[in-house]
């Protein structure tokens, strides 16, 4: 393989890691307390708020409905806005985190959904308040699920990420449509492949340790 | 000195009365059973005294304050003077046994130093020391109860709840969970109310009986009272026949109502305290020259007390002068029928 070659593949995975990584970043801090707003709000023992949890919950939904490279588009000039430019690898971030915000959120949801009643009830007898029973009792027994919903986010967001090359963001998924499929350059396309393949494994790989390291009953 | 005062507790679910109108009061230092059918409300009323459950009307007065009608800041602040402990034990999976017990003093405000002390002392007294640094999952049911129990235990609460708390249990389990609980109340004199289906638990356990059948409170007393009583609302009868002794089937098929000369009669008696410690049945045989057969039953420890409950058959009539008798020496005595005698 060629050195230019070797260069466009590590430059590649350079842009996908910080698409990737950004995104889901920006995913769990804005997601997950969107996700403990919507579980604590429809929840009775803890707000109640019917109110607050359903427009949100369908806002989620409605987010997650749209097709990724619509939204690339739809969100065009809120890009624009925000970073100062549409195009390029910084500007992919805003539309790939926007995609994985309502994506966690409701994986995370799910997960806080898991935890027994009892263990919030536990709690509060012992005279938690809400925030105690979300942080002493929910987050944490949740914790194995709320990493391993991560682990899924960051792996989408590779997939994803390989559609921002729509917008000149880069990455390996550009890199492999570009020489690949429009140049017919088999060298690049299985190189990109291999990547990609190790890269998922990698964050899988890793994915796993943490929820098996939050879920110590079982190591 | 009266710990909890209940009165006129009501509460519905949809419109559906759950609870209606329950008083009762429940002294320092009494181990107190809930009993009743399934769907009789023992849950909720049990969730109402520690604020799990808002109930519709009525007060429980726990400590000066009425828990029913607290705000949730002084609320939080009343649930730590009481401990609750689950069927399904309810710890955090992800917490070590010492977390989960350090949990309630975290949340009242201890220091972490105060909390460690309390935690061994507690643990101490579960007998889980050296399981201290386990998760749940590494633990046997029973053990996992009481480490529910320490937790329930950490702020030294004036009245502890137990909503089936041997029911997911083994029998040895249950035996070393209800000892625990026996011994807290004797050396911490604390108040217990505990649920539970296991009339045998009561039986062997409960100072005091309260029976709910539909959301009404039928019966608040003795499990004494309730055994030398003949005639029980059918559904703490069929509570009671659980831990009564029963007439074997081969008597049991051929038991009659109709008296009939040369069969023998089939009676229970019960007898309570000094009088379980006479030799009745010989007294019976010498008196009357009748043959008493005790068929089922026999002696154990009701609230601590001595009782006996049996079923015998007499092969003599039963006599004004033998019923008398019977009467007189036992706190209950009741003819189940007649059968076939063996001449
Ligand atoms: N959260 C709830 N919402 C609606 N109905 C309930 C709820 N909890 C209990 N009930 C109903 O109230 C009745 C009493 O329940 P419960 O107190 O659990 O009974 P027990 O513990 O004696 O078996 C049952 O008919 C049950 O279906
Ligand atoms: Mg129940």
């Amino acid at each position: 393989m060629s050195r230019v070659i070797i260069n466009l593949v590590l430059q590649a995975t350079e842009q996908t890691l910080i698409m990737v990584l950004a995104a889901g970043a920006i995913s769990l801090l804005v997601g997950l307390p969107l996700a403990v707003i919507v579980f604590s709000a429809s929840r009775k023992e803890l707000y109640g708020s019917p109110w607050i949890a359903r427009p949100l919950s369908l806002l989620i939904d409605a987010l997650r409905a749209v097709p990724f490279i619509i939204l690339l588009v739809i969100l065009l000039p809120v890009t624009r806005w925000i970073v100062g430019t549409s195009l390029g690898t910084t500007a992919a971030i805003v539309p790939l985190s926007i995609a994985a915000i309502p994506y966690y959120a409701r994986i995370a949801e799910i997960a806080l959904r898991g935890v027994d009643t009892g263990l919030i009830e536990a709690v509060q007898v012992m005279g938690g308040s809400r925030w105690m029973v979300i942080c002493y009792g929910v987050i944490p027994e949740a914790l194995p699920s709320l990493i391993s919903g991560l682990t899924v986010t960051l792996i989408t967001l590779t997939g994803a990420s390989a559609m921002a090359g729509a917008i000149g963001a880069g990455g390996l998924g550009d890199l492999a449509i570009r020489y690949g499929y429009q140049r017919f350059n088999t060298q690049v396309m299985v190189a990109v492949v291999i990547v990609l393949i190790a890269l998922v494994g990698l964050i899988q790989a890793i994915g796993n340790f943490a929820a098996r390291r939050a879920a110590p009953q079982h190591g | 000195m009266s710990v909890l005062n209940v009165v006129d507790l009501q509460h519905s679910f949809a419109g559906t009365p759950v609870l209606k109108d329950i008083s009762f009061q429940v002294q320092k230092g009494e181990i107190v059973g809930l009993i009743g059918p399934s769907g009789a409300g023992k849950s909720t009323l049990l969730r109402a005294l520690c604020g799990l459950e808002k109930p519709d009307s009525g007060k429980i007065i726990l400590q000066n304050q009425d828990i029913a009608s607290l705000h949730e800041r002084e609320l939080r602040k009343a649930r730590q003077g009481i401990g609750l402990v689950f069927q399904h034990f309810n710890l955090l999976e992800t917490r070590t046994v010492t977390q989960n017990v350090a949990l309630p003093l975290k949340i009242a405000g201890w220091s972490a130093q105060k909390r460690q002390a309390r935690v061994a002392e507690l643990l101490d007294l579960v007998g889980l020391s050296e399981h201290h640094s386990k998760y749940p999952a590494q633990l046997s049911g029973g053990q996992k109860q009481r480490v529910g129990i320490a937790r329930a235990l950490a702020n030294d609460p004036s009245l502890l709840l137990c909503d089936e708390a041997t029911s997911a249990l083994d029998p040895q389990s249950t035996t070393t969970v209800l000892d625990l609980l026996s011994d807290i109340n004797r050396t911490l004199g604390l108040t217990i109310i505990l649920i539970t289906h296991e009339m045998e638990v009561i039986r062997r356990f409960a100072q005091r009986v309260l029976v709910l059948e539909q959301g009404t409170l039928v019966h608040d007393g003795g499990m004494l009272d309730l055994l030398t009583r003949s005639h029980n609302p059918p559904a703490i009868q069929a509570l009671l026949n659980e831990t009564r002794p029963t007439l074997p089937p081969q008597l049991q098929d051929t038991l009659t109502q109709e008296p009939r000369t040369d069969w023998n009669v089939v009676i229970r008696v019960v007898l309570v305290g000094a009088s379980a410690q006479t030799a009745f049945l010989s007294e019976l045989t010498k008196h009357f020259s009748a043959q008493a057969v005790l068929v089922a039953g026999g002696a154990s420890l009701c609230a601590g007390i001595p009782t006996v409950d049996m079923i015998l058959t007499l092969n003599a009539p039963l006599t004004d002068k033998i019923s008398r008798y019977l009467s007189e020496q036992t706190q209950l005595m009741e003819v189940l029928g007649y059968v076939p005698g063996h001449h």
